[in-house]
């Protein structure tokens, strides 16, 4: 029973990823820059209350009074239009983008590895049902599906969250289809099959595990895209809504001020460049590591 | 070929016919009666249930489905809350502009795009090699919204090299009016030889185009370079490196062909992504095309014309990717087979 | 007559792992030499150590091919040598062709980069295929519409075409099929005969060898194990790898 429970090539196959990833760590620095400076990131995001020189400023005070202050002195990024201290608001808004990256990509990968799973798994009619909608759904640029439907919902954290997952589930999908047809035809399901082994135990067990794997290759990736996605809706003003602090809520905001007051819009338009890029740059690091496909290609 | 032309049409109606049903469902989650949008505010009980008759609200929903997938095809797109035009002649006054934007921007893409991508796979992992990836990754983390207002305040107000915003000089509309053709402003100048018009248009053109152009281009290079070197490490490769060619040859005659295909297929999502991508930068541009239109209905919640967009954006990339998917083919003739 | 290709003191590195060691090897022209071994066993670094397309291995040593010394050669030294004085034929013909290339295009491409061009082109062209027995109507295929020995007669063709002195076949039958083979096979004797052509001839496979070679290099772990005449070699080998290698072939040695 256990022989047929775990595939010892799995298990060898992820030891031999994880040494890979370690060896890959030493010759690709730019990758591991990347994941340091997001490691940073996502500590600064935790600790906003604490690191925040002026944490009410992340939320919902005002100073009219300073609005506007050249960076320096108290205000190491300036002030913007109503007098928030703009380090404390960037701050702050590394929770937001970091709250939708995680909550888009959890919710994303949830639905489409299970689906794609049952799809690759059951084939046939199920298949082609599941499969066709996902092509519906990837008809549309991804950005475009995000803004019909973050104009119908309530606008804010929420709204943009699902909006964007809307377009970005599809994607996880096809490619755990693709993976667990291929897990399917291989003998340890069969083998299960005759041992009597229930069809949902083996999609929970061996399937769905095995068609995560290319998905987590993407996710880093895809945050990358998330990050710019939700940016823009906020720029068209259908991501979170004042007082939130949001990255690209702040650069819309500020747009107006950047000839003299540069400052309002430099310093968040840098984190999203910044957040951006280490996805990336770490997203494609990982993705010659676990992937060696792509690897044989460099 | 034939069969595969009509495989790939047949498959291109069930994904247009999909995504109406998908562009209704989502215009019908509105939260709020579009009655009462369509009404106005103050509207009595009666003139609600007048815009509830009138706007079909009253009848089941696959009936009103229906209704919505034959009003389409008689080109009845709905009514523009904002415009108060039909939806239908505002996307179309509004598309080329936006055609000319996006595609100059993908043009700059593919012309940039290519050459970086070979310059990157022609020594592996050397310092050309460092420099586009990194260059090409920067390009694909900014957002292009931030891109397109650095361009504007930094080169057009403060330095004033470029035109800030708009088409071209509204002057010219009296000095030497433009004679309309394809609506493709920069087309109709220079078929028509009104090289005031064409030069400022190509003036007005250069900002949006560049901010839209980064994202495609940093693709198409980090594309550009995978598809070649997977194809360099290829038997073929090996035999014709073996036949005489140096490795640059290999790269650009025998390569580069077989590593087009990847990278076209990239193009219909490039060109997809650029044209919402300009919904941010038109606006701030104000560059009279489809996404100017966008962000102004999303501004006044205006249901009917961001369905039109919608549709009008989704109907072009299923067009786009039939035209890539037929140019693929005629490109790598195993794709026709297979 | 003065050897198409010598070789000296060879050694091969991946870093400080020594691939290939070889001493000495000779081929004159006409002649075919055998390299055999399991795979592994460097048959295919020698060979590509001939082309100089070793990239990013540690190449020292003397490989002579055609006048040219191979080893620290720059890229038009080299141009000189792949091609015109050897020419390989790989292992799986098919991937070997260009997919969105026509074969026509192929070697009118080849021909062109070593100065054949116009009117001579054709005719080398007409005279090649003639002498694999392919007919030209294969020019305008695509390799994926074409058997794989016609791919690899086609291959064959291009050295032909180039007046190559020698084939360098790199397991040229292992991936056709038993009568497809022989016919290749057949195919390279008859160019030896003749047009004079050498061939160093990569293979595992004993059975072709011993149908095929003058002389054997039996070949482990990148040395020498043995090497003389064919028929010395295969019929009395001296070394228990050799008898091994002779083993694993069933219709050989009776």
């Amino acid at each position: 029973m256990t022989a047929v429970d775990t595939p010892p090539a799995a298990v060898r196959h992820r030891a031999a990823a994880t040494h890979r990833l370690l060896r890959a760590a030493r010759g690709d620095l730019l990758a591991a820059a990347g994941a340091a400076v997001l490691l940073l990131i996502v500590l600064a995001a935790l600790a906003a209350p604490l690191l925040a020189p002026h944490p009410g400023d992340g939320t919902d005070a005002t100073h009219p009074a300073q609005a506007l202050l050249g960076p320096g002195g108290d205000h190491l990024f300036g002030t913007d239009g109503v007098g928030r201290d703009v380090l404390s608001r960037v701050l702050y808004g590394a929770r937001t983008s970091l709250t939708i990256v995680v909550s888009v990509l959890a919710v994303s990968a949830l639905i489409g590895v299970a689906l794609g799973a049952v799809a690759g798994y059951a084939g046939g009619l199920v298949r082609d049902a599941i499969m066709r909608v996902t092509d519906v759904f990837l008809a549309f640029p991804a950005l475009l599906l995000s803004v019909a439907l973050a104009v119908v919902l309530h606008p804010g954290v929420q709204g943009a969250i699902i909006a964007i997952t809307a377009s970005w589930w599809p994607w996880y999908a096809r490619t755990s289809a693709v993976t667990a047809a291929a897990i399917r035809s291989r003998g340890f399901v069969d083998a299960a099959r005759c041992l009597g082994v229930p069809h949902a135990r083996i999609l929970l067990r061996h399937v769905l595990p095995n068609s995560l794997t290319p998905v987590l290759v993407q996710l880093s990736l895809d945050a990358g895209g998330i990050i710019l996605t939700a940016a823009a809706l906020s720029f068209l003003g259908l991501g979170p809504q004042e007082p939130t602090a949001e990255w690209g809520l702040m650069v819309q905001q500020g747009q107006s001020l950047l000839t003299t007051d540069w400052w309002v819009v430099a310093f968040p338009g840098l984190a999203i460049v910044v957040t951006a890029f280490c996805f990336n740059v770490l997203g494609e690091g990982l993705r010659a590591v676990l992937d060696p496909r792509r690897e044989a290609a460099r | 070929m034939a069969r595969y032309l009509l495989r790939r049409l047949a498959q291109a109606v069930l994904v247009v016919a999909g995504v109406v049903v998908l562009t209704f469902v989502v215009m019908r989650l509105v939260p709020g009666d579009p009655a009462v949008t369509y009404a106005g505010p103050r509207a009595t009980a009666a003139q609600l249930a007048q815009a509830r008759t009138e706007l079909g609200l009253d009848r089941p929903l696959p009936v009103q489905l229906w209704d919505y997938l034959a009003s389409l095809a008689r080109g009845d797109w709905g009514t523009s809350l904002r415009t108060k035009q039909p939806v239908l002649d505002d996307v179309a006054t509004a598309f080329p502009a936006s055609l000319e934007l996006v595609g100059t921007a993908v043009l700059v893409a593919v012309l940039a795009g290519l050459p970086l991508g070979l310059l990157a796979a022609r020594r592996g992992r050397g310092g050309a090699d460092a420099t586009v990836r990194i260059s090409s990754m920067l390009a694909v983390s900014a957002p292009v919204f931030l891109l397109a207002l650095l361009a504007q305040n930094l080169l057009a107000t403060k330095l004033g090299w470029l035109p800030v915003a708009g088409e071209y000089d509204p002057e010219l509309d009296t000095t030497s009016p433009l004679t309309l053709f394809t609506n493709v402003t920069a087309v109709d100048a220079l078929v028509t030889g009104n090289w005031a018009v064409l030069g400022s248009t190509l003036r007005h053109l250069v900002l949006p185009a560049l901010a839209i152009a980064a994202y495609p281009t940093g693709v198409v290079a980090q594309m550009t370079r995978a598809a070649l070197l997977e194809e360099a490490a290829q038997n073929h490769a090996r035999l014709e490196r073996a036949l005489g060619f140096t490795r640059w040859q290999v790269l650009t005659r025998f390569s580069l062909r077989p590593a087009l295909g990847p990278v076209l297929a990239l193009l219909a999502l490039v060109f997809a992504f650029s044209l919402v991508n300009a919904f941010l930068v038109e606006s701030i541009f104000n560059w009279p095309g489809l996404g100017r239109y966008a962000a102004n209905a999303i501004r006044s919640s205006d249901t009917p014309a961001i369905a039109g967009v919608t549709l009008a954006v989704a109907l072009a990339y299923v067009l786009v990717n039939l035209l890539v998917d037929l140019a693929q083919a005629a490109l790598d003739p195993r794709v026709r087979i297979g | 007559m003065s050897p198409l290709i010598t070789i000296e003191d060879l050694r091969v590195r991946a870093g400080d792992r020594l691939l290939v060691a070889l001493d000495a090897l000779e081929v004159g022209p006409g002649e075919c030499v055998a390299l055999v071994g399991e795979s592994g066993s460097g048959k295919t670094t020698v060979l590509n150590a001939m082309l100089g397309l070793t990239g990013g291995l540690r190449v020292s040593g003397r490989v002579v091919v055609g006048g040219v010394d191979v080893v620290g050669a720059d890229e038009r030294a080299l141009g000189r040598v792949r091609g015109s004085a050897a020419a390989l034929i790989s292992q799986s013909p098919q991937d070997s062709l260009n997919p969105t290339m026509r074969l026509g295009t192929l070697l009118r491409r080849v021909l062109a980069r070593h100065g054949v061009r116009g009117a001579e082109a054709r005719e080398r062209t007409a005279d090649a295929l003639r002498s694999v027995l392919l007919d030209p109507g294969l020019l305008r295929r695509y390799p994926h519409q074409v058997s794989g020995g016609q791919a690899q007669r086609f291959a064959i063709a291009t050295a032909v075409a180039l007046r190559a002195g020698v084939l360098l076949a790199d397991e040229p039958t292992s991936a056709l099929d038993v009568t497809v083979q022989a016919s290749v096979l057949d195919l390279l004797a008859r160019l030896r005969r003749e047009q004079g052509v050498a061939l160093v001839f990569v293979s595992h496979d004993l059975a072709v060898v011993s149908g095929i070679a003058d002389r054997v290099v039996v070949l482990r772990d990148g040395r020498v194990v043995e090497a003389g005449p064919a028929a010395g070699v295969l019929g009395a080998p001296a070394s228990a790898y050799t008898r091994e290698l002779l083993d694993a072939v069933p219709t050989i040695g009776k």
